[in-house]
């Protein structure tokens, strides 16, 4: 752990949060593509 | 530099009214939440309604009407209206303009709940909380489900009438956060609720008194999803105000983007109604075209809540840091875990990062044909309603009870653990249902008397009942603990009364742009995309509606 | 309290006003771009491979729709050219017909109707999955190159016998 003092509020970059959603909108591909590929698995349907 | 003054402080009577919307909120959930378990037991071939026969609750679909309307309609509509009624006082500094006007809202919401819940008790109306027609089910159960949204209707009004004069008398500020997010949801469901109101009014209500021959079941169900969407975002906004507006200050920091903040309530005002097709995708009576509209739409709506995760999120690394996280991850760790409402919420955002994906993959028209009535809707609403809302409401309660009652929480390391039980059950619970959804397992289902369950379903339907068990562990322990503090003994010593935790915002809510403050382009251009996305299919449905359907009773 | 040096309606002379974290907006960015390649896929999944999701067909009246042809006698029906039709009625608590053979490299296209309340019409292991509503009729159309059975399913509550409303169809390989 750092120091508190440390922690300027100027110079705060949200660098952990951005390696957050970056890893989040890579599951979301990842689980998204996954559901459309069983789609295109389980063979055309039209009206 | 915008200094806060001390937050307004409630009187004795105000924490009362709040308090009692909670009583009958956590007294819901306490009943609702018997039958979760019992369906998730019933589901891995343990089946324990034989024993509810005596009582009458022996039924699944009574016990699944009851989980739906208890948990989905009246623990988050109570809970929220006693929560919003706490964001327009404490933000704006202000008691309620006519607190008799609130009351009576109060009154006419618990009136209809007993009016409601009678039926259902006596089962005339296992109908589901969706109520489809032509179901029929006893008038009562209507008019008190109409009596329930009519009474947060006028609670909204008595919200409106305070803001009124507040900003008569604050031209020029800007409206609190809190407070700002609460209008909104008010509003929203204000709006959103009209599709229910006029399909009970005209259709159900007449039908189930013996006034109409039939109903026009498509059109039922356009109507109920005009609501059904926004109700999801009626039961999300509360928790995002939360963890906006007060989680940052609970986590030791500030809100990271008050404008962004801002902005994403507006959208949700926008996009939240003019989408509710994307539940109909598979209905035979509506155009395609119309379903693609709504799909579009409602990849819109996905966008502020991706903004909301990065703003969240920063708002939590800030906090983080500020305590002395260093490192790409190091600040998750130094947040306050230790305190139970920072630990429910933070979990909660958690899961629901996978509700949103689910969320994202029901909405993608032709991908919803692999998931539409299966498990996995269930299964992606646990981690939306019954965990983003419920978990979040849960860690509010941790503080909010102590603050109405001036007691101190009850053994909150407990509740810490409490916390927990309800992530990792929810985790095991919920992912079975995504995989048996997928492996195409139906939803509303007493599976256990089924004749088409495959061998390959038994193990998620395991995983169902194991998720179940830690979940009823999570809820007694939930209600446990809100007892025991509610009737503790001892007083929260002097001087050390609870605050409500309102987050400052890093940038000075004063500098947030005018527009983002102004309701009337905001309110017509919502009203205008909801002409646009439903005036014309509506028009139609309504021209060519059939009143033809018979009522049966399940 | 609220400084009043700053002009309210006329805010931001320090530049921080519109301030957006760059972050900030490039994940507004990724986001938006995400989406849009998201509905590009549904699209070319749905346009240029045809998987389509029931569309507007045709009304009836529920409570006549099962005393006149095609609806008095559900089933299959052959139009030759490894063409069928199927007519399903749903009602508390079975579909009729509720087994359904075809041979394998059929066409099959599913017309199910409601005579009572709303119920579900998922064909296990296929994209075929409509909601069934009195008054409508539910149509998708599905090529079965496989030989197998695939279980049908209600999967919209119908009441209090609805976890047994099921039937089967059977795709026979060629000369079984
Ligand atoms: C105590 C933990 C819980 C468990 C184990 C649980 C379990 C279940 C299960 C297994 C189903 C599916 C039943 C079926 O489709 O046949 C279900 C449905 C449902 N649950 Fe829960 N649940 C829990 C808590 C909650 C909470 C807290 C909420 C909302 C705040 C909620 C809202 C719903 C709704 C709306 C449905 C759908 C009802 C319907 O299809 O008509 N549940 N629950
Ligand atoms: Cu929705
Ligand atoms: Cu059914």
């Amino acid at each position: 752990m750092g120091d508190p003092a440390e922690f300027s509020e100027e110079d705060f970059k949200p660098r952990g949060t951005v390696a957050i959603v970056g890893l989040f909108m890579l599951t979301l591909i990842l689980l998204w593509l996954s559901v459309y590929l069983i789609l295109i698995a389980r063979g055309v349907t039209t009206t | 530099m915008l200094t806060q003054p001390r937050t307004y402080q409630l009187d004795t009577s105000q924490k009362r009214f709040i308090s009692y919307h909670l009583v009958i909120a956590v007294i819901a959930l306490t009943v609702g939440s018997i039958f979760g378990p019992l369906q998730s037991f019933n589901w891995g071939g343990l089946d324990l309604y034989q024993f509810l026969e005596p009582i009458g609750l022996g039924d699944y679909y009574k016990g699944l009407t009851l989980h739906g309307v208890l948990n989905a309609l009246v623990w988050t509509t109570f809970f929220i209206t006693g929560f919003l009624t706490l964001t327009t006082i404490v933000g704006l500094g202000r008691p309620l303009k006519h607190p008799r006007l609130n009351w009576a809202g109060f009154i006419t919401m618990a009136v209809g709940l007993v009016m409601a819940g009678i039926p259902i008790l006596a089962g005339w109306a296992s109908v589901l909380y969706t109520f489809y027609p032509p179901l029929e089910a006893h008038w009562g159960f209507y008019l008190g489900l109409t009596l329930v949204v009519v009474g947060s209707w006028i609670e909204g009004y008595g919200f409106y009438l305070t803001y009124y004069q507040w900003r008569k008398e604050n031209p020029d500020t800007r409206t609190p956060f809190i407070t700002f997010g609460g209008l909104i949801t008010m509003v929203m469901w204000q709006l959103a609720t009209i599709g229910v109101a006029v399909e009970i009014l005209t259709m159900l209500l007449p039908f189930s008194l013996g006034l109409l021959d039939g109903t026009d079941p498509q059109l039922g169900r356009t109507f109920f999803w005009f609501t059904g969407h926004p109700l999801v975002y009626f039961w999300l906004l509360p928790a995002y105000i939360s963890w906006y507006g007060l989680l940052p200050r609970e986590a030791g920091g500030k809100l990271f983007s008050d404008s962004a903040a801002r902005l994403a309530f507006w959208l949700f005002l926008l996009l939240s109604i003019p989408v509710g097709f994307h539940h109909q995708f598979v209905d035979p009576g509506i155009p395609n075209s119309w379903k693609l509209i709504h799909a579009t739409l409602t990849y819109g709506v996905a966008f502020p809540s991706l903004l909301t995760l990065f703003t969240v999120v920063a708002s939590l690394e800030y906090a983080g840091r500020k305590r002395g996280g260093t490192g790409l991850f190091g600040w998750i760790r130094a947040l306050p875990w230790h305190k139970p409402s920072v630990s429910a919420q933070l979990l909660a955002g958690i899961l629901f990062m996978f509700g949103g994906i689910g969320g994202i993959t029901n909405a993608s028209y032709n991908v919803n044909l692999v998931v539409h009535n299966t498990a996995w809707i269930p299964g992606h609403f646990h981690l939306t309603v019954a965990t983003a809302a419920t978990l979040s409401y849960m860690g509010i309660s941790y503080w909010l009870v102590p603050y109405l009652t001036g007691k101190p929480l009850w053994k909150p390391k407990l509740a810490v653990a409490q916390t927990w039980f309800w992530f990792v059950g929810m985790l095991i619970f919920s992912n079975a249902m995504h995989v048996l959804g997928l492996l195409g397992a139906p939803r509303r289902t007493d599976l256990n008397s089924a004749p088409y369950v495959p061998e390959e379903w038994s193990g998620h339907l395991l995983r169902v009942s194991i998720g179940g068990a830690i979940l009823l562990i999570g809820v007694i322990l939930y209600v446990l603990i809100v007892y025991k503090t509610a009737r503790g003994k001892d007083h929260l010593p002097e001087g050390e009364e609870i605050e409500v935790p309102i987050a400052e915002s890093i940038t000075d809510p004063q500098l947030t742009p005018m527009w983002l403050d102004r309701w009337r382009p905001w309110l017509v251009g919502s009203v205008a995309l909801i002409i646009l996305a439903y005036g014309p299919q509506l028009a139609q449905q309504i021209s060519n509606a059939q009143f033809t359907s018979p009522g049966f009773t399940p | 309290m609220i400084s009043t040096d700053s002009d309210p309606t006329n805010p931001g002379e320090d530049g921080r006003t519109h301030h957006l974290d760059v972050y900030e907006r490039r994940w507004m960015i990724a986001s938006v771009a995400l989406l849009v390649v998201f509905a590009a896929s549904v699209a070319v999944a749905g346009f240029g491979l045809g998987f389509q999701v029931p569309g507007h067909e045709s009304r009836v009246d529920p409570n006549t729709v099962a005393d006149s042809p095609p609806w008095n006698n559900p089933g299959l029906r052959d139009l030759g050219n490894g063409e069928y039709e199927v007519y399903v009625i749903g009602r508390q608590y079975l579909f009729e017909p509720n087994e359904i053979r075809v041979p394998v490299g059929a066409t099959v296209t599913f017309y199910v109707t409601s005579v009572d309340v709303q119920h579900g019409f998922k064909l296990q292991d296929t994209n075929i999955n409509m909601q069934i509503v009195p008054g409508h009729i539910s149509k998708l159309t599905r090529t079965f190159e496989k030989a197998g059975e695939f279980p049908y399913i209600c999967n919209e509550y119908c009441g209090l016998g609805h976890a047994s409303m099921a039937g089967s169809l059977i795709v026979e390989a060629q000369g079984g």
